[in-house]
């Protein structure tokens, strides 16, 4: 099948069936009314330990699996530009129903900041082995303030205040949290990412 | 109905924002016999790691040395504790290796004078030795040298700033090859976007790039496993992609000789060199999920046969890295039941209510499954302001099996179906 959507570096190319989609990318923060947690297994699988459960769990890297789900963040692309991030069904209703709503029903989507980025075809740096984002296992948020390398949060969101630890205290822990593992603790330390996955 | 494109600002990040969906699974690799399962318990046998004559790989927490068409298990001669990884062999000389833990590596090199350890400030990656017996491993952007008979380790500054070495190897003129991972213009992240083959010359204690692959904001390319060839060249694998696609890369073996890259062909799928057996190259492939490497031999006539197991230059999957790993197990078989959210095949965006109407209608008859238009006052989570969708309710306890059969009933809404939770 030949690939439906290329993307240049300053662009995003979103394709509509029927017509095109050329409406303002403005993230709106929207009251969930009545939303709750789905903290069942459903919606917090289990979360797979090691090399082997990744892939018994999310398939092989680079798979048409990995990217199969979608949901929609403010500052996804650039400060206060919304955008989609893609990522494995596994962790559809975590990401997209639990923490996605989380943020919102908290009305902290200023909170977020640019760069969140989920399904990544790429390799770790200098190894053979396949990131998380290849498995459409992680997701990186507030990217720009929080390098790879920086081994502190930097919780200053869209709106330049300082939201201290709450999207990575939405982002990680056990129940009744939502169970991503932070890479902050890694010997180095990577503090816009999580992962569902552990040991790998 | 017609397709159009439409280009939104996005940023220097749109890699990881978009998504370019083919649908093609990953190649199957050379087949090869399983390589996981019970082992032999590893003997004691340093001569043969300090000969340096026979191919070493990591198998578990040992050796695996290949003799012939048998592989027999070998101690690690240190002793040490961390996860065994990136073992080199060089003919005549010794055997060197990386024992990663948590933070500060070790490498160690055996040769007939016995064991040397070497204390990493950080993590180290694929050690090897000349003919002559130096030692070179990578280590953050550059590299550590420490000369035959000497234990001082000499440090060397890599070419470029921000940048990752890896896979050092000494050429027979005494220069050093290596990998250098290219700093990301963009925020720095694990990801590699582009590496190239870079020669350091220590006679004038310079550098030199070597190979010229290039990457693009969505398009990367990198290099792997680069070995010294019987006559002297070096032979590597490039894999290339799109970080956006939903397929494998390309997979393709390259010779360097001299400071001239070519390309030899194309590889079937993911390998990666483990170096020679007399004049034939030897690979390692990934054994599926298992996270056990294989070892081929491609013989004269371009097929190939197993000859062993375990990593040589790749990293071994059966162990957690120890930099990554983690003591906390999952919550979610604990969990609660949950009150909320509905898996649903989403289709979109429409620029239209009737657009999307007309497609829903479309659904509806195939499927014979309701279809709903929602918008982003509906579905604030997966639809962005201004468009619409089409969802689905998933009625199944696999939603990814439901995903697959509407894309077979509706193929062309399959690079634009996905599964959401509303």
């Amino acid at each position: 099948m030949s690939v439906r959507a290329l993307v240049r570096r300053t662009a995003v190319a979103v394709v509509s069936i029927a017509a095109i989609v050329g409406a303002s990318s403005v993230s709106h923060a929207v009251v969930i009314d009545g939303w709750v947690h789905d903290h069942s297994s459903d919606g917090i699988p289990p979360r797979p330990s090691g090399y082997t459960e990744l892939v018994q769990t999310f398939g092989d890297p680079c798979s048409d699996r990995a990217n199969n789900s979608r949901s929609y963040w403010p500052s996804q692309s650039a400060r206060n530009v919304a955008g989609y991030v893609y990522y494995h069904p596994y962790i559809a209703r975590d990401v997209g129903y639990n923490i996605r709503n989380h943020v919102a029903h908290d009305k902290r989507d200023k909170a977020v900041d640019y760069l969140v980025g989920g399904y990544n075809c790429r390799y770790i740096a200098g190894t053979t082995s396949w990131s998380t984002h290849a498995f459409g296992a992680a997701i990186d948020t507030n990217s720009a303030r929080n390098p790879m390398g920086q081994d502190f949060w930097n919780g200053k969101g869209a709106d330049g205040h300082d939201y201290d630890r709450y999207l990575p205290n939405v982002w990680r822990g056990d129940y009744p949290g939502h169970n991503f593992f932070w890479g902050i603790h890694w010997s180095r330390p990577d503090p816009m990412h999580f992962q569902y996955v552990t040991d790998y | 109905m017609k397709k159009l494109l439409t280009f939104l600002v996005a940023s220097s990040f749109c890699a990881l924002a978009i998504v370019a969906r083919v649908g093609v699974a990953p190649p199957s690799a050379i087949a090869a016999g399983s390589c996981r399962g019970a082992r032999t318990a590893a003997v004691v046998d340093r001569s043969v790691l300090a000969s340096g004559t026979r191919v070493a790989a990591v198998d578990g927490d040992a050796f695996s040395v290949l003799r012939g068409g048998q592989a027999d298990r070998v101690s690690a001669p240190d002793h040490g504790t961390g996860v065994l990884r990136h073992v080199s062999v060089t003919a005549g000389v010794g055997t060197t290796y990386v024992r990663d833990r948590r933070g500060d590596d070790v490498v160690v090199a055996q040769t007939p004078r016995g064991v040397r350890r070497f204390r990493a400030a950080g993590e180290a990656l694929n050690p090897s030795l000349s003919s002559a017996g130096d030692l070179v491993w990578a280590q953050g952007g550059g590299l550590r040298v420490v000369a035959a008979g000497s234990d001082v380790v000499r440090m060397i500054d890599g070419p470029l700033r921000h940048g990752i070495a890896f896979s050092p190897r000494f050429r027979d003129d005494g220069t050093i090859v290596a990998g250098i991972v290219s700093p990301s213009s963009e925020t720095a992240s694990e990801d590699e976007s582009l590496s190239n083959l870079w020669g350091y010359d220590s006679a004038s204690d310079g550098w030199r790039r070597l190979t010229d692959f290039s990457s693009g904001a969505d398009r990367w390319s990198v290099v792997r496993t680069p070995f010294i060839a019987p006559d002297g060249s070096v032979d590597f694998v490039r894999v290339h992609g799109r970080a956006s696609q939903d397929r494998a890369p390309a997979y393709e073996l390259w010779r360097l000789q001299g400071s001239s890259p070519t390309e030899l062909r194309s590889l079937p799928g993911e390998m990666y060199l483990a170096g020679f057996d007399g004049s034939a190259r030897l690979w390692n492939l990934r054994e599926g999920s298992t996270g056990a490497w294989a070892i081929d031999r491609e013989d004269a006539d371009g097929s190939f046969r197993k000859v062993g197991c375990g990593a040589v230059a790749v990293d071994p999957l059966d162990r957690p890295d120890p930099d990554r790993r983690s003591s906390t197990r999952s919550a979610g078989e604990q969990a609660a039941a949950g009150a909320g959210g509905f898996d649903q095949i989403l289709v979109g965006d429409f620029s239209s209510a009737g657009a999307a109407d007309q497609t829903a209608a479309r659904i509806n008859s195939v499927t014979g499954s309701p279809a709903t238009v929602v918008d982003s006052t509906q579905a604030s989570a997966v639809v962005r302001p201004g468009v619409w969708a089409v969802v689905v309710p998933i009625t199944t306890d696999d939603p990814e099996g439901d995903l697959s059969r509407f894309r077979q009933a509706l193929p062309d809404l399959a690079d634009w179906s996905w599964i959401v939770s509303i």
